[in-house]
């Protein structure tokens, strides 16, 4: 029992490093595009937004 | 002796520099009160999976998991797996957090007006506000000491320090509220994994697996690896932490933000589901370095204060050059924290304590007070976590904090959600109710004559405690309402 509790957190210690090395590389590579698609979003919405008048909070 | 470096200061410089500038440059983009708060719900996956992951993951929460795996070894990063296992069950399944985000409301506190009226939303904007601001207003002092031991900073200089890097967050949040945040928490999150992911590979080269167990086992026994059987864990914190880190999810506000800034519900569900297993990573990885000051320090150098045993460790084990991608990595944790979580408790002030107040503002009217309150919680937490003394247990003061907030806010919004005969009454009773028990449990722990009895009903069994007595004066308050006058005040409210 205390073999398999060993390999138990030795098996999560692994999936822990491979899952966040493979994560930071993904999200570093996506994330710059959600950024530039959000601010290019807002960018449009705005140029929509003088066009049309402005609202209340 | 620490290896902390001119090279180190250098490394740690640039990040600074690169971050006020990335903080800044998105400024121009608020132009509404929904931009400022929820950076106009146009969040993707990714950016989101970034932002909560960074945002989750402070000083503090290295400081305090660190400690756990000192002490109960991988028994203490529990916590951290069922954190994950319910974030993944509440993605998958939409439970509570589909209904709040189709809502389309701004904050927690909105949506129960719509159920419980426009009482139960301030209150609960009150208490949300009460619990978040205690809770923070420990995280500059802990981020501190943990600057101080690693880097061997003057203590007399790092108030200047810190109250420098406090300024230098509030100012990008203050302009450029969730943008900001985001925009920074992106580099922030990349900047922290590459510190957290290179120090742990450092750990278990150098220090080495099998050291780490061998002296677990030895020193903490079998109940180092399960908590089951551990002589100060057992069901109880099992039991509680299932209970806290489902509230966790479901309420805890940094996190919900991130949900409702997501530009679609099936985002938001997907950012759950992505960032779930991180929340392992969270608790495993300080719980491990914890664990290696435990194998390499002997109790004389750790003295009283486990809290203390990590840095101490890495200040000495760390060499130059990675101490500087260490403290980087750190820092922009601690600033990532400290903007989302300035950001999160000002937009629960404008849009529910505030509620009452502002009628027809115009959007620049509002950005102007969002930005005033974020300024006051900057200030509140110089004064209060840096230059205040804190008296109490940090353990007792965190567990205490969060608490009072999440038994109540949790039952709220789950019977909200599904419980049709769920009424103002029961919302204000169990408000009440999750406020009361920890308090009591607090003021029984400091005085003499009960600080026995307290002792022997433990946190985890007074946090199992708040769930029953909150869940039974939400059932009670609300059976005991008339239903006549449930039905009237519905028929006012459409």
């Amino acid at each position: 029992m205390t073999g398999e509790i060993h390999w138990f957190w030795l098996g999560m210690m692994i999936a822990v490093l491979v899952w966040y090395s493979t994560i930071t590389v993904y999200v570093a590579w996506r994330g710059a595009f959600d950024i530039k698609q959000m601010l290019g979003r807002l960018d449009q919405l705005a140029k929509e937004e003088r066009d049309s008048g402005s609202g209340k909070a | 002796m620490t290896h902390f470096t001119l090279l180190d200061g250098s490394i740690v410089g640039v990040y600074i520099l690169l971050t006020m500038i990335a903080g800044f440059a998105v400024r121009k983009y608020v132009g509404k009160v929904e931009h400022f708060l929820l950076a106009g719900r146009e969040m993707n996956i990714y950016l989101g999976v970034a932002s909560l992951a960074a945002t989750e993951f402070g000083i503090v929460t290295c400081m305090y998991t660190a400690q756990q795996g000192y002490k109960y070894g991988f028994s203490g990063a529990l916590p951290g797996i069922l954190n994950a296992v319910m974030m993944m069950i509440v993605g998958l399944s939409g439970f509570c957090v589909r209904k709040l985000r189709n809502s389309g409301v701004t904050t927690i506190p909105e949506l129960f007006e719509q159920r419980f009226g426009g009482r139960i939303r301030w209150l609960s904007g009150v208490v949300i506000v009460l619990g978040g601001l205690l809770n923070m207003g420990v995280f500059l002092k802990v981020g501190g000491e943990f600057l101080v031991i690693v880097c061997g900073f003057d203590p007399t200089y790092l108030k200047l320090a810190m109250t420098t890097l406090l300024v230098a967050v509030a100012a990008y949040t203050i302009l450029g509220g969730m943008l900001s945040v985001l925009v920074t928490d992106y580099l922030q999150f990349i900047v922290m994994s590459v510190g957290l992911i290179a120090v742990t590979i450092l750990i278990l080269v150098n220090v080495g697996w099998s050291t780490i167990i061998g002296a677990v086992e030895t020193k903490i026994g079998p109940g180092a690896f399960n908590p089951f059987v551990h002589k100060d864990l057992g069901a109880p914190y099992v039991i509680y932490y299932a209970l806290h880190q489902l509230a966790v999810v479901l309420t805890w506000q940094t996190t919900i933000q991130r949900l409702l800034a997501a530009k679609d519900t099936r985002t938001g569900l997907k950012i759950y589901t992505r960032t779930s297993f991180f929340f392992v990573c969270r608790f495993l990885i300080p719980g491990l370095w914890g664990m290696a000051a435990l194998a390499m320090l002997t109790p004389a150098v750790v003295g009283d204060n486990t809290l203390h045993a990590m840095p101490l460790f890495l200040a000495s084990f760390v060499p130059m050059g990675m101490m500087g991608v260490l403290i980087a990595a750190m820092l922009a944790a601690d600033m990532s924290t400290d903007s989302a979580y300035m950001l999160t408790w000002g937009s629960v002030i404008y849009n529910d304590i505030m509620a009452p107040f502002r009628k027809n503002w115009s959007e620049k009217r509002g950005i102007l007070w969002n930005r005033m309150i974020i300024a006051c919680i900057g200030v509140f937490l110089l004064v209060y976590g840096l230059w205040y003394p804190l008296k109490e247990n940090l353990w007792d003061y965190l567990a205490i904090t969060g608490t009072i907030y999440l038994a109540s806010m949790s039952v709220l919004l789950i019977s909200c959600c599904y419980w049709k005969r769920a009424n103002n009454w029961g919302a204000a009773g169990a408000i009440i109710a999750g406020a009361a028990i920890p308090i009591a449990f607090l003021v029984l722990q400091q005085i003499e004559s009960t600080s026995e009895f307290a002792k022997s009903v433990g946190p985890y069994k007074a946090g199992i405690a708040t769930y029953i007595f909150t869940w039974s004066a939400m059932i009670g308050g609300s059976l005991l309402k008339p239903k006549t006058e449930t039905v009237l005040e519905e028929a006012t409210a459409q």
